[in-house]
């Protein structure tokens, strides 16, 4: 009796021993076996993205791409923002590849993934050639392509509700003082004349992102830029960016905002312009599929959009360029993602995408037929002034900005919000032992 | 006489109405996972004109809640089968030893009830062992930290074991192998029973853990899945309360069944102190 | 011939290794890595000395944290156990339903907290939440308040839902701690006259000292260590005005500063060790007082 039950410990200790080492190798040896026998067996393909990153008519492709080749594509959603360049980041450092992903644009992110030595080299893809030359410029560096664009380029700016406008009879503001002039006709009707989503935080720092092209930039100009990278000059020194969150509080200080501001979140921004409680949101574009899924082309096309203005004249248009999907080497499916990356980028593919998602594609071998709202940013793009949005021209982040940006409408205090973001972003380049940061 | 059952049915009824206060978030729960989206934006207590069942359906076929379950279950079950061995081993000498080596590792264990996990060195180290990511890795976490609380327990029980026990087995010419696993271990099983029962619930209820050690999205459990499908569906309260009532109900039935078991542990492994 | 046994060490070996491993190691290689500049954009890891710890005192953000920690533990602290207690007390009056009563409340606690988090960002929700319908119904509209996004307030909701999960806890170890007490020495008590409350206070309480102490002890270390209710509920938000010292430093190794979230931790380590050996001292010396 004594003996048996000392058996059957042993049996389960050897159970765990035996356990424990197949489960950390079984990944390993499945990834040899699966190797050898490559596209005999169909393969579930790992498509790794951030919870925020666009979605809709991905689905519908990689349902496709399974009809055609017998691959099935899980798509894993990992935490968005900051949280998923950390996931992404740490991954990458213990060589946990996903098989394909998404990623931030730009091709800074090649040194941050390390994409020499991590991601197919994809210049010479025939695929390559139908992005549109701005893009392609735009994803190469020396010469050398490791993403390819999803997406459109997105605008930031002030989305508005058209019969709202023309029923209180007010038309695109020239400058910031007829905006104010539109904002205080609207409040006196009754309508909230713009809708800020504290809630969640990043709503709350769109205003200064889009506003940055239109009030900083002008000032400083290409130079300043340059010495914020080299930290020669310091973000407390931009009188003009104190004056921009200034401004952002003026707003809330006139009641321009929903008083609830701080318990809305970004879903309830898309209710309320589409319910026309509200007049105005100060968003990007990738607000809008979000919209049409909820409220229809109906809504859609009583939207309209506009820079935020300067003093003087309209404004310049923010543009955020569109992320980039790449493949890591080194996983046991290289050859199945990159068989899923020319499937993507087909032009009936893409068709499927832009049709669910608008916008000026970034491929030649595709329309796309613009929401108003777009058709609005891009003319004004084609005929005036646009940049592209600050964050995507500093090499040192902006760390927490959503957080700043919701604390300095707390407390009503741009001076708060200029020292807190210096200091971020100061830390930052230090951490990353950006030069001139390093003391 | 009677004022003293009045005060008696007065306190009845107030902890009645208490215990509604703790019963009624999680009715609420229940009762929303059954409307469709529009009607849990209410999140009201009223029942659902319509039950929809599909809720769940869509829940377990998008939450990916039978692998986080599959994946739970492995867990937990290999980090009881590691804890009850070590610990058990460990707690017999440490009560019976004198030594002062053996004593100062009690200390240290005990110290380790009240750490905190130094998080970010945990990950580093296992990176450098190759078993970040591994449930292999993850099990010897959850060992390491569960241990002070396990050896702690079993430590306490084996007081009631006799040393005579020990001696009486001895002098017939056992080993202390053979002493250990065919008699002490076989006698600490009540002990065992309720130090598992922590461990399940512990590992199952765990957010903090795999958070930071897990980025595998296949080798998550029920509670990371949660979080992922919270965040991913947060505007709808019907998928998210159904995704909830699938991942506790399996804790509420345990408890239901061992909730003497269950308190019993958790306040053995804390009065003993 | 007890002194005689030699119980050999590699019963402990198993154990030992595992824990010296994967619990002592990484406590101790914290002291290190939070003295050097180790981030995740960084290949090369230097040695900064005390730099990570001075930064610390520049970071208005850390203080608050340290401020809403410590305030959260004492309030959770002191409402458990006065909540715990009263629960207690009443659930030993032997009623009918004790037993039901007593899983009841202590249920929260089996739950995992994050689940709880949801459960109450929907009770709490301004517009909807039952908590504020209740309140209307009451007419009390002017407490229907923004619970979780009024940087006033939202702290407060965070700790109300805390001692909501952790009150079963406290009550279950005074119950445990009251059951051990002779029913014969309240009979005396009793028919010598003794009223409630100074039957409490003279033999019930110093009965139940060490369950105080142990109730104290415990829910201070580990509401210095809450984590998931406040990601849940506020993600330590509106602004900072909820964040905690486990949200500061999940913050911050999210963005990759892992030389600095491990020196935070180190001082979270710290302070726990700490407040949980004066708590000790001070409540044992009690128990001997008393």
């Amino acid at each position: 009796m004594r003996k048996k039950t000392f058996r059957a410990l042993l049996i389960a200790v050897m159970c765990i021993a035996a356990a424990a080492n197949g489960y950390s190798q079984g990944s390993q040896e499945g990834s040899g076996s699966d190797a050898s026998s490559e596209s005999k067996k169909p393969v579930t393909l790992i498509f790794a993205r951030s919870n925020d990153s666009p979605l809709t008519g991905i689905e519908e492709i990689f349902a496709n791409f399974e009809k055609e080749t017998g691959n099935s594509v899980e798509i894993q959603a990992l935490p968005g923002g900051n949280d998923y360049e950390t996931v992404i980041k740490t991954r990458f450092a213990t060589n946990d590849f996903p098989d394909i992903m998404w990623y931030f644009p730009g091709t800074a992110q090649y040194d941050s993934l390390r994409a020499e030595t991590n991601l197919v080299n994809i210049t010479n893809e025939p695929f390559i050639s139908t992005i549109t030359d701005s893009m392609r410029r735009f994803q190469t560096r020396d010469e050398q392509i490791y993403g390819f664009p999803w997406g459109s380029f997105d605008t930031m700016g002030v989305i508005y509700r058209k019969d709202i406008f023309e029923k209180a009879g007010i038309t695109i503001p020239g400058n910031y003082e007829e905006f104010l002039d539109a904002c205080d006709t609207l409040l006196s009707m009754g309508i909230v004349p713009i809708v800020e989503g504290g809630k969640d935080g990043w709503p709350v720092q769109v205003f200064s992102l889009a506003g940055w092209e239109t009030f900083v930039d002008p000032a400083i100009g290409p130079e300043g830029i340059a010495k914020l990278n080299r930290n020669e000059i310091k973000l407390t020194d931009i009188d003009e960016l104190r004056d921009l969150y200034q401004r952002q509080i003026d707003l809330k200080k006139a009641g321009y905002l929903n008083e609830n501001w701080l318990s809305t979140t970004y879903d309830m921004q898309q209710e309320a312009i589409g319910n026309g409680t509200a007049a105005m949101v100060i968003q990007g574009q990738w607000i809008l599929p979000a919209l049409r899924e909820k409220f229809g082309d109906e809504l859609i096309s009583n939207l309209g959009m506009f820079p935020i203005p300067s003093d003087t004249d309209r404004g310049t248009a923010a543009l955020y360029p569109p992320g980039q999907i790449v493949i890591p080497k080194n996983t046991k499916n290289t050859e199945a993602a990159m068989e899923l990356a020319r499937f993507m980028t087909r032009p009936e593919s893409l068709e499927i995408w832009y049709a669910h998602n608008p916008g000026i594609p970034v491929y030649t071998t595709v329309g796309s037929d613009l929401m108003p709202p777009q058709q609005d940013m891009a003319d004004f793009v084609a005929s005036y002034k646009s940049e592209i949005n600050i964050q995507g021209r500093l090499r040192a982040q902006w760390p927490e900005y959503d957080r700043i940006m919701q604390n300095v409408l707390i407390k009503e205090d741009a001076d708060y919000g200029v020292e807190e973001l210096s200091k971020k972003y100061i830390q930052d380049g230090k951490n990353k032992k950006i030069p001139g940061f390093d003391n | 006489m009677n004022s003293r059952k009045l005060s008696r049915i007065i306190l009845e009824t107030v902890l009645v109405l208490l215990a509604g206060a703790v019963f009624i978030p999680l009715l609420l729960i229940l009762v929303n996972s059954f409307k469709d989206s529009r009607e849990a934006a209410l999140l009201n207590l009223a029942l659902p004109t319509k039950f929809h069942l599909e809720n769940y359906a869509y829940v377990i076929k998008k939450g990916n809640i039978l692998r986080g379950f599959g994946n739970s279950i492995l867990l937990s079950s290999m980090t009881v089968l590691t804890i009850s061995i070590t610990a058990s081993m460990a707690a017999f000498l440490i009560q019976r030893s004198k030594e002062k080596i053996v004593k100062g590792m009690y200390y240290l264990f005990v110290v380790g009830l009240i750490m905190p996990v130094a998080i970010i060195p945990t990950i580093k180290l296992m990176m450098g062992l190759q078993v970040h990511n591994t449930y292999g890795g993850i099990v010897l976490y959850y060992t390491a930290t569960l241990l002070p609380f396990s050896i702690f327990v079993l430590t306490g029980f084996m007081r009631s074991i006799p040393k005579e026990l020990d001696e009486s087995c001895l002098v017939d010419g056992c080993s202390y192998a053979r002493l250990f696993f065919s008699i002490i271990f076989p006698l600490l099983k009540p002990a065992i029973v309720t130090v598992s029962i922590i461990v399940v619930l512990v590992v199952w209820n765990d957010f903090f853990g795999p958070f930071y050690l897990i980025s595998d999205s296949k080798k998550w459990t029920v509670t990371l899945s949660i979080f992922n499908f919270a965040n991913k569906f947060e505007t709808n309260w019907a998928l998210v309360f159904a995704d909830i009532i699938i991942v506790i109900s399996p804790v509420i039935i345990l408890y239901i069944i061992l909730q003497k078991h269950i308190i019993d542990g958790m306040t053995s492994g804390a009065i003993k102190g | 011939m007890s002194k005689g046994l030699k119980y050999p060490l590699y019963f402990l070996f198993p154990a030992a290794a595992i824990y010296l491993t994967f619990f002592i190691a990484p406590t101790l290689s914290s002291f290190y890595y939070s003295l050097t500049d180790w981030h995740i954009d960084v290949h090369e890891v230097t040695f900064i000395g005390f730099e990570n710890y001075i930064r610390m005192f520049s970071e208005d953000v850390l203080l608050l944290a340290l401020k809403n920690t410590l305030l959260l533990a004492v309030l959770v602290t002191l409402l458990q156990n006065l909540f715990g207690l009263l629960l207690a007390l009443a659930l030993n009056e032997k009623l009918k339903l004790t037993p039901i009563l007593r899983a009841v409340f202590y249920m929260p606690q089996i739950i995992c907290p994050l689940v709880i988090g949801y459960v109450f960002t929907a009770l709490l929700n301004p517009e909807m939440g039952l908590v504020n319908m209740l309140l209307r119904a009451a007419g009390l509209d002017f407490l229907a308040l923004d619970w979780l996004s009024d940087p006033d307030i939202a702290f407060f909701s965070i700790i109300a839902t805390e001692v909501w999960r952790v009150t079963g806890f406290a009550m279950i170890i005074y119950l445990a701690g009251l059951q051990t007490i002779p029913s014969s020495i309240i009979e005396y008590a009793q028919i010598d006259g003794a009223g409630y409350w100074s039957r409490f206070r003279h033999i019930t309480f110093p009965l139940i000292a060490p369950a105080v102490t142990i109730n104290f002890l415990l829910s201070i270390i580990n509401s210095l260590k809450v984590f998931e209710i406040v990601l849940v509920l506020t993600r330590g938000g509106p602004g900072y005005s909820t964040e905690v010292f486990n949200t500061y430093i999940m913050r911050h190794f999210g963005q990759g500063e892992y030389g600095y979230s491990t020196a935070v931790n180190v001082v979270l380590f710290f302070i726990i060790s700490v407040i949980g050996l004066a708590v000790l001292s001070i409540l044992r010396k009690r128990e001997v007082d008393i």
